[in-house]
């Protein structure tokens, strides 16, 4: 390998560089867009659907812990979503403790929540598994519109409206709504990051190889499985709590609505499952893709959003089983390896 | 798959590289994407439209409720504008702008940011059931858009908003209303049997029921909340049968009614019905079930005959244009339209905060605006309408006649109410 | 509680339970031969339902005698849908298959709205009020007949499983793909007659009921989802199984709908899936 003759390094290491250098760049503009995007669009409407990005980049990040990297497909995760925003309207309601608390304390009911759960299901394997997950979530709905002294039934739950109150998590504008969005489903991403370089990143995946081997050499993987379910349950939970803050309004069937579970099943999966990034990607596709369509059919013709929206999700699966994520990764890398070239090194 | 990294501090950053540079392309590839939409805005179209935002459920499960408004709703428009539109204004036209809220909250929340946002609306109307309702005043109040609803949950009026106008009678009333009616009929000690629907109108009106059925003096033999759009409702029935009632107070959505009325036939279970409105008084209820639907009592926030002025035209002119009789809602949003017209004729502007200003004096006591129970549209403190009251209903030979109060009814109740053997 | 509000409750719950074997059995036999967790099997149901009230619209036809059409017309679409659909995704992960049911049944529930309206639909009979009164129990004759009619399809399908030189193919790939294939079974010709049958099955459960239910877009979701219980309860492939397991899975219903609430019934079935799940995840029919 030749050496420069400046600096002593290697054309392998100096290449290095400048790729990171690039890269370095491309990452910093990235972040200032993030970070300035709600004050180029044109009015809170659009705002409100990047935080509606945010957020189920946030609930999709959560389910793909465990559905992604752990290999169980729930759809289910309702439950956990709709236990947070139940748990935190009800105290909010009741005793006017603040959301920021209740963001917590929804977050611990998930996963609280998660522990029965697991046990339950993690006996089972595959389409058993999710099976068990829709019983059970489709149960708590049940469960919630029945006792209606507690939860108020089918009439749901509001947010007590407070003007502009921080300290309560309300706002007037939609900016710091934004943020706090960002922040989570950032967040989130970052933990899934963690999560996959530390020793449960490594068990989860041994055991979606082959479960009988991993447990061959000592994992133990009901307790894997248990505590990549409890953290999915928690953040799940903590969206939740926020998506009631931000929607102001919840109620059974769409916060533990089969819809919802499966809403949040397909961000990950039409992203690209087990990557850091395919919620990211499947959050942006499918809400653009839902309000698009709901902006061009506006009601003209019932049903053909979601038979439009069923058609994708057979598409992609047809196409492109493991999401979407990895076609984009291969086109990302070829562009860096043609920037790569264009800089000088020899590919 | 990741490739090997050198160093600790490149591989993080790198991941972050990643991560931040792919977010990134895409949320500028989305928002680039979002400008070139063709968001259908609330524009003030032609030179002098006043621009009125109607959200109701035309698809889903609430497809059919929903579309009956909007029926109404474009009779109401095409009178407006005929009348010469909004005379303050130059003569200016209502312009509608539809959206299907698809009889799902979240599609309501986006449809309402949608055309809140832009500016560009004078008030905005909808959106027949409660739960959708509360979620689109919420969006209301926040971009301060006065916001008429025929919705009936009490907590609607009752959250300090000062952007909701509620024309219609709360859910709670409804059952002191038939328990009225009931003990007015029949005198007290008889045995009520409660069922509903676990939705959302189900709940909000069943507690009513109850209350109202204990200061009348009825014993409440049972309490049934069922699930919604239930297919059979054999056990339900059965569980009724078991409690001997004398009434039955039922409310439900368009199935179930049919099937518990069906199911009761079949059963022989001869206990007088008083429905809670909802699907026991659409005409589905009568083309279904034929000469069974009558003697059926309902609540009703509103009907097609009760005593005022205005509305035999407006019942005569819905049958016309859509073959069959107007329903309790489609009533309310038709006057929806003109209280809306009204206030922005007072306001002489299409400024949504000197709309709800002028809204929150409406008075209205002739006219296509005052055409609710009690002929008198005005709002309290709360957004209330203060006069409205619900009416009791009864299906007489196939038609849907207002029996109770005296005051709004105009034909006397069928009374006593022949088992079904007997018919 | 007087008994014959029991007895009332009881027959109920036996005579639905028919339907739910024949919607299960349907369901079981795709996975046992195909093994692809069909979440689209409730809209089979729900086509079925609406080709009989086509068929009586328009053309005046009895839903009984227009089994003898929508059975084979669900066949066809059965294989189409394996054919074209399931086929290419067989070796793809778990999750690919189940999203590819899901989003066949989101298509299904969509196209008949898109097509049909929300509108509830329903068929008159001039036997449709028929109700047979024995003892203080009233049991509509077009319920009976849904029962009869379930019993005897699935007893035509047992006699064909077991039978028939094709019926035993069937079965021996779901018992072994690898062996059946030595023994010169095509799969893939098994896989579309599974789901075919799988389809047919259903669409007749679908047919059988039009007389007393209600035809709308998302009739079909309640029957997938009971039709899950039924299965798992029963173990997965077994045909007997499943019609054990639906005998349990109505009565509970039912039962439950009169102890417990009539907005519980789904919840008591949910509780026998979660019971099963825990005790005994092979279901009644053992290993598997």
């Amino acid at each position: 390998m030749a050496e420069s003759a400046a600096t002593g390094q290697s054309d392998l290491a100096v290449r290095g560089k400048r790729v990171r250098g690039l890269e370095r760049a491309i990452a910093t503009v990235a972040i200032l867009f993030v970070l300035i995007l709600p004050w180029l669009l044109p009015n809170p409407f659009y705002v409100h659907i990047v935080i509606m990005m945010a957020i189920f980049v946030a609930l999709g990040g959560a389910w793909n812990i465990i559905g992604g990297y752990g290999g169980q497909l729930s759809l289910g995760h309702a439950a956990f979503f709709g236990t947070g925003a139940y748990v935190s309207t009800l105290l909010v309601n009741a005793y006017n403790i603040s959301p920021w608390i209740t963001l917590w304390i929804g977050g611990v009911a998930a996963l609280l929540l998660s522990l029965p759960i697991g046990v339950i299901c993690f006996r089972l394997q595959g389409p058993y598994f999710t099976i068990a997950t829709i019983g059970l979530a489709e149960a708590l709905r049940l469960l919630v519109l029945h006792y209606r002294e507690i939860t108020n039934g089918a009439q749901g739950l509001t947010v007590p409206f407070k003007g502009n109150a921080p300290l309560l998590l309300q706002f007037d504008s939609k900016m710091p709504y934004y943020y706090i969005a960002v922040v989570l489903a950032a967040a989130v991403l970052l933990i899934t990051r963690r999560m996959e370089r530390s020793r449960l990143g490594h068990y989860l995946v041994a055991i979606g190889q082959n479960q009988d081997a991993a447990e061959a050499v000592g994992i133990n993987s009901a307790k894997a499985k248990g505590q990549a379910l409890a953290l999915s349950a928690f953040l799940t939970g903590v969206a939740g709590v926020y998506y009631a803050q931000y929607t102001y309004v919840i109620h059974p069937d769409g916060a533990f609505g089969l819809g919802m579970s499966i809403q949040i099943a397909l961000v990950a999966i039409v992203g690209g499952v087990g990557t850091i990034l395919g919620p990211a990607l499947g959050a942006i596709i499918m809400e653009l893709f839902v309000q698009s369509t709901q902006i061009l059919f506006a009601g003209q013709y019932p049903g053909l959003e979601l038979m439009v929206y069923g058609g994708l999700l057979v598409t992609v699966i047809l196409w492109r089983p493991r999401g979407v994520l990895p076609w984009f990764e291969s086109w990302y890398r070829r562009l860096v390896g043609r920037a790569e070239r264009v800089s000088g090194g020899t590919p | 798959m990741e490739k090997v990294r050198r160093s600790r501090r490149s591989k993080i950053y790198d991941s972050l590289t990643r991560r931040e540079f792919l977010k990134g392309a895409a949320t500028l590839g989305a928002g680039a994407g979002l400008s070139a939409l063709p968001v259908r805005q609330a524009r003030a179209g032609a030179a002098k439209d006043v621009s009125i935002a109607v959200f109701y459920p035309t698809s889903g499960s609430q497809a059919r409720f929903g579309q009956m408004c909007v029926n109404a709703i474009k009779i109401a428009i095409d009178e407006v504008n005929g009348a010469g539109g909004i005379k303050s204004l130059g003569g200016a036209k209502l312009n509608p702008v539809y959206a299907d809220i698809q009889s799902d909250t979240t599609v309501t929340r986006n449809q309402c940011e949608r055309l809140m946002a832009g500016g560009g609306l004078a008030a905005a109307t909808g959106c027949y059931v409660s739960t959708f309702t509360l979620v689109a005043t919420e969006v209301a109040e926040r971009y301060k858009i006065p916001f008429v609803t025929g919705s009936v949950a009490d907590k609607l009026t009752d959250r300090g908003f000062k952007y909701t106008f509620q024309v219609s009678p709360k859910a709670s009333h409804f059952g002191e209303t038939q328990m009225d009616f009931a003990v007015k009929m029949a005198g007290k000690g008889k045995r009520a049997a409660v069922v509903f629907e676990d939705t959302d109108y189900g709940t909000a009106t069943s507690k009513g029921v109850i209350d109202g059925a204990k200061r009348v003096g009825f014993e409440v033999v049972l309490v049934e909340p069922y699930r919604s759009q239930f297919t059979d409702a054999t056990p339900l029935v059965n569980k009724i049968k078991a409690a001997q009632p004398d009434f039955v107070f039922p409310v439900s959505y368009i199935t179930d009614a049919l099937l518990i009325i069906r199911t009761m036939k079949q059963m022989n279970v001869n206990a007088g019905i008083f429905g809670g409105g909802a699907g026991y008084i659409i005409p589905d209820f009568f083309k279904d079930l034929g000469n069974d639907a009558n003697y059926v009592f309902s609540a009703a926030s509103w009907n097609n005959d009760i005593n005022c002025a205005e509305v035999p035209k407006i019942a005569q002119e819905y049958e016309k244009r859509y073959g069959e009789f107007i329903n309790e809602h489609a009533g309310e949003a038709y006057v929806m339209i003109w209280v809306i017209a009204d206030a922005i004729e007072r306001a002489a502007s299409t400024d949504p905060l000197k709309v709800r200003d002028a809204m929150a004096k409406t008075n209205l006591t002739k006219g296509p605006g005052s055409a609710m129970p009690g002929c008198h549209v005005e709002f309290n403190e709360q957004g209330w309408n203060k006069h409205v009251h619900p009416v009791m209903v009864q299906w007489q030979g196939g038609k849907l006649r207002c029996v109770y109060p005296e005051s709004d009814a105009r034909v006397k109740p069928a009374w006593p109410i022949p088992a079904w053997d007997k018919r | 509680m007087d008994l014959t509000i029991f007895l009332q409750a009881l027959i109920t719950g036996i005579l639905m339970a028919g339907i739910y074997a024949l919607v299960g059995i349907g369901l079981t036999l795709i996975f046992g031969v195909v093994r692809i967790v069909n979440f689209a099997h409730g809209e089979f149901v729900m086509l079925g339902m609406y080709v009989t009230f086509w068929l009586w619209k328009l053309w005046g036809i009895d839903p009984y005698v227009s089994l003898l059409i929508t059975m084979p017309v669900l066949f066809c679409f059965g294989v189409l849908v394996q054919r074209f659909l399931l086929q290419p995704i067989l070796r793809a992960p778990d999750l690919a298959q189940i999203f590819m049911t899901v989003g066949i049944s989101v298509i299904l529930m969509n196209a008949t709205l898109f097509l049909f309206t929300a509108d509830f639909r329903s068929v008159k009979l001039a036997y449709s009020e028929w109700v047979w009164r024995v003892g203080g129990v009233s049991i509509p004759l077009t319920r009976l007949f849904a029962f009869l009619g379930a019993i005897l399809l699935a007893g035509l399908l047992t006699l064909f499983l077991t039978k028939t030189d094709v019926g035993k193919a069937l079965r021996a790939v779901a018992q072994d793909r690898e062996v059946s294939m030595l023994l010169g079974i095509n799969p893939e010709r098994m896989y579309l007659l599974a789901v075919g049958l799988g389809a047919a099955l259903a669409g007749a459960a679908g047919t059988l009921i039009v007389p007393f239910f209600y035809v709308f877009p998302t009739v079909g979701v309640v029957f997938g989802l009971i039709a899950f219980v039924v299965v798992i309860l029963g173990t997965l492939g077994s045909i007997e199984g499943a019609l054990l397991a639906s005998l349990i899975v109505g009565v509970a219903e039912s039962l439950g709908i009169l102890f417990a609430g009539s907005d519980l019934g789904l919840v008591v079935v949910f509780a026998i899936l979660v019971v099963t799940l825990v005790f005994r995840p092979s279901g009644l029919m053992g290993q598997r």
